[in-house]
């Protein structure tokens, strides 16, 4: 169970507020991400994720079933048509005959696409945002818990990797790079490496200086055992809903990316890839572009709703009242 | 004083950084994918061509020579060409600074538009629901903005080219229609026309951040001692609302204004190439699909550069606003 905080003190968000007064020329994008999805007073008082939490979590593990069964077969979900080979008519809109979402411009079964893309879709948002997270919170750690030299470079690290915007930084190394599902997904990383390190460090800035990790440290504790039993626990509820918020934006991101045309290649058959294939066809079946947007966009909510419900449930300010 | 030439002596090095990150994936990409810069901008040059190519582009020189000259010619606003031509002509172009300084503009104008029509949606709004705390319209409200909150800007552009496109009698574009002296004259008519669905579309999440934002600082501020203070005088709510609580919640907004503008350029990128809108973000995408890299890579630079300096300017903004942080900074 992570320590709690004895005055109810806004621990993380005092900490990111104190570390954007330090050096706001690098902005946090993850302060941002966090404010705006904080502004709800009257839902965070509620301990239960309620009836919209579970049809969230409903949502997301009906999507990693289907991912997972997408990955395990090779993007040939049996039961599906198989999304590039079997070939119907052209455009057929939606709840047409065999193809409930209809078919995309070469014939393509949308349902088939949209469900078997979901595996490199949330296979490149749970790896990026996984890799993130761990680079992101050791370093984020070590930055808060060293404050001196290592600290200091450290941060200017996460600071010259948010000097990019980073949907520009994801373009230029999956452009100069290569574009397989594996270097979008680092490229997605390396974006969300500085903002996570910055969450971690801010988080553990505001642990660090508390009297059980002063306690651990007079009993003769070495540094890495600091961290790990006392810092880790408390540093991590915080990461975790800015993590879950990262997975939405690496969706979106991976979306973006294949509009742009920095996306993953021809072969891996992505949320962002169906998108993109239904852009020519726009105007006469709007359905190819429409239905794999939405499902990105209820994803976004439910991952930010719960996003949302964790921070309710762990954030030190609902849990002293 | 002194924090302020640290400031600048650190904007400097992030500047130096920056460029030099950009510069050094065109090499690394060389070495990573074994394909020469020479073959991706001109692959149907002559030999002549690409010879005079890599001396234009002193490619024999060593890398931090070739970076030292890239950034001087860069500072003095020469990014190199965007080759155009084959064979015997592979090594000519159009100077890539030409091409910025047209499509630059077209996207800042998407930008601060789309900054305009967040702040005079949103600011309101947050302000009315915070007065309004608990009420069938701030639920309402909410519910309305956290959906928002989740649209991406592709799904919101899509959503609106679709709209477009059913509805021709609202007379807009569902792609820019070419005219040949854009950037358009800001908000003349035919401007606005061309630029209403890309901005609604940019604008979309930034209403919900700036609202919902503005609405929880505006309550917990409308808690304070100082605004039952103001009450109890008698000042008209109108008065307390504007004057005692909307203040101090811009600062916090003017923070998170600078903090987006990250995002705003990432969704511009996206909104210009949903709407075929010719900004930087366009050119960006019409580089790489072209292979143009020495374009892309001035593009990113020039990208990132604008980003710091914003950052910059956010910064230097807010310690001249808000009297506490120069206060600090000055003591410490």
């Amino acid at each position: 169970m992570p320590e709690q905080s004895p005055d109810g003190g806004q621990d993380v968000a005092t900490a990111l507020a104190r570390d954007e007064a330090a050096s706001p020329a690098f902005p946090n994008p993850a302060a941002l991400a966090m404010a705006a999805v904080e502004a709800d007073p009257g839902r965070s008082k509620k301990k239960s994720i309620g009836f919209g939490g579970w049809l969230c979590i409903a949502w997301l593990v009906l999507l990693l079933v289907v991912a997972i069964a997408g990955a395990a077969t090779g993007q040939k979900i049996p039961g599906f048509p198989d999304p590039k080979n079997d070939v119907g008519n052209f455009k057929e809109g939606l709840f047409s005959s065999g193809h409930i979402l209809g078919t995309d411009s070469n014939g393509q079964d949308v349902a088939s696409l949209v469900v078997n893309g979901a595996s490199a879709s949330l296979e490149i948002g749970f790896f990026s945002v996984l890799i993130g997270f761990a680079v992101g919170g050791l370093f984020g750690i070590l930055a808060g818990y060293f404050k001196g030299r290592i600290g200091a470079v450290l941060g200017s690290t996460t600071d010259i990797l948010l000097a990019f915007p980073p949907l520009v930084l994801a373009i230029s190394i999956v452009t100069f790079l290569g574009n397989s599902v594996v270097w979008v997904t680092v490229a997605l990383a390396i974006v969300s490496v500085p903002v996570l390190a910055r969450i971690a460090r801010a988080a553990t800035l505001s642990w660090a200086e508390r009297e059980f990790v002063t306690a651990a440290r007079a009993q003769g504790a070495k540094h890495g055992r600091v961290m790990l039993k006392e810092l880790v626990p408390n540093v991590l509820p915080a990461m975790l809903s800015i993590a879950l918020l990262g997975i939405a934006v690496v969706i979106v991101a991976e979306a973006g990316l294949a509009i742009v045309g920095a996306g993953v290649n021809s072969d891996t058959i992505t949320w962002g890839s169906v998108i993109n294939s239904g852009r020519q066809d726009i105007t006469d079946a709007p359905h190819i572009v429409l239905v794999p947007s939405i499902i990105i966009f209820i994803t976004v909510m439910a991952l930010n709703y719960l996003g949302d419900a964790l921070r309710a449930k762990f954030d030190v300010r609902e849990s002293a009242l | 004083m002194r924090t302020a030439f640290f400031k600048i002596v650190r904007l400097v090095i992030v500047v130096f950084i920056v460029t030099f990150l950009s510069f050094s994936m065109l090499k690394l990409q060389e070495a990573a994918t074994g394909s020469t810069i020479i073959d991706k901008v001109a692959p149907f040059g002559s030999p002549a061509a690409k010879a005079k190519l890599r001396q234009q582009l002193h490619l024999n020189d060593p890398f931090f020579m070739q970076y030292g000259r890239w950034l001087g010619n860069a500072a003095s606003g020469d990014f190199g060409l965007k080759y155009t031509g084959t064979g015997d002509n592979a090594s000519i172009g159009t100077r890539v600074s030409k091409i910025v300084g047209k499509e630059l503009p077209v996207s800042i104008e998407l930008m601060i538009y789309a900054q305009l029509l967040a702040l005079i949606i949103a600011l309101p709004l947050g302000i009315f629901t915070a007065y309004k705390n608990g009420s069938i319209f701030d639920r309402v409200t909410n519910i309305v903005m956290f959906a928002m909150l989740a649209m991406p800007a592709f799904l919101a552009a899509l959503a609106l080219q679709i709209w477009a496109a059913k509805n021709p009698n609202a007379g807009l574009p569902t792609q820019y229609i070419g005219v040949a002296d854009f950037p358009l004259t800001p908000f003349t008519r035919e401007n606005l026309t061309q630029m209403l669905l890309p901005t609604i579309s940019l604008a979309v999440a930034q209403i919900a951040v700036y609202m919902r934002l503005l609405r929880s600082d505006m309550i917990a501020t409308l808690q304070e001692d100082f605004i039952t203070t103001a009450k109890a005088k008698g000042i008209p709510p109108r008065r307390v609302l504007l004057r005692h609580a909307f203040r101090p919640s811009s600062l916090t907004l003017l923070t998170v204004a600078g903090l987006n503008v990250g995002a705003l350029i990432g969704g511009a990128i996206i909104v210009e190439q949903i709407f075929n809108l010719p900004g930087i973000g366009y050119e960006l995408v019409r580089s790489i699909l072209g292979s143009q890299v020495i374009e892309t890579q001035a593009i990113i630079a020039i990208i990132a550069v604008i980003y710091v300096l914003v950052n910059f300017l956010v910064d230097i903004l807010y310690t001249v606003l808000d009297p506490r942080i120069r206060h600090a900074r000055a003591i410490a």
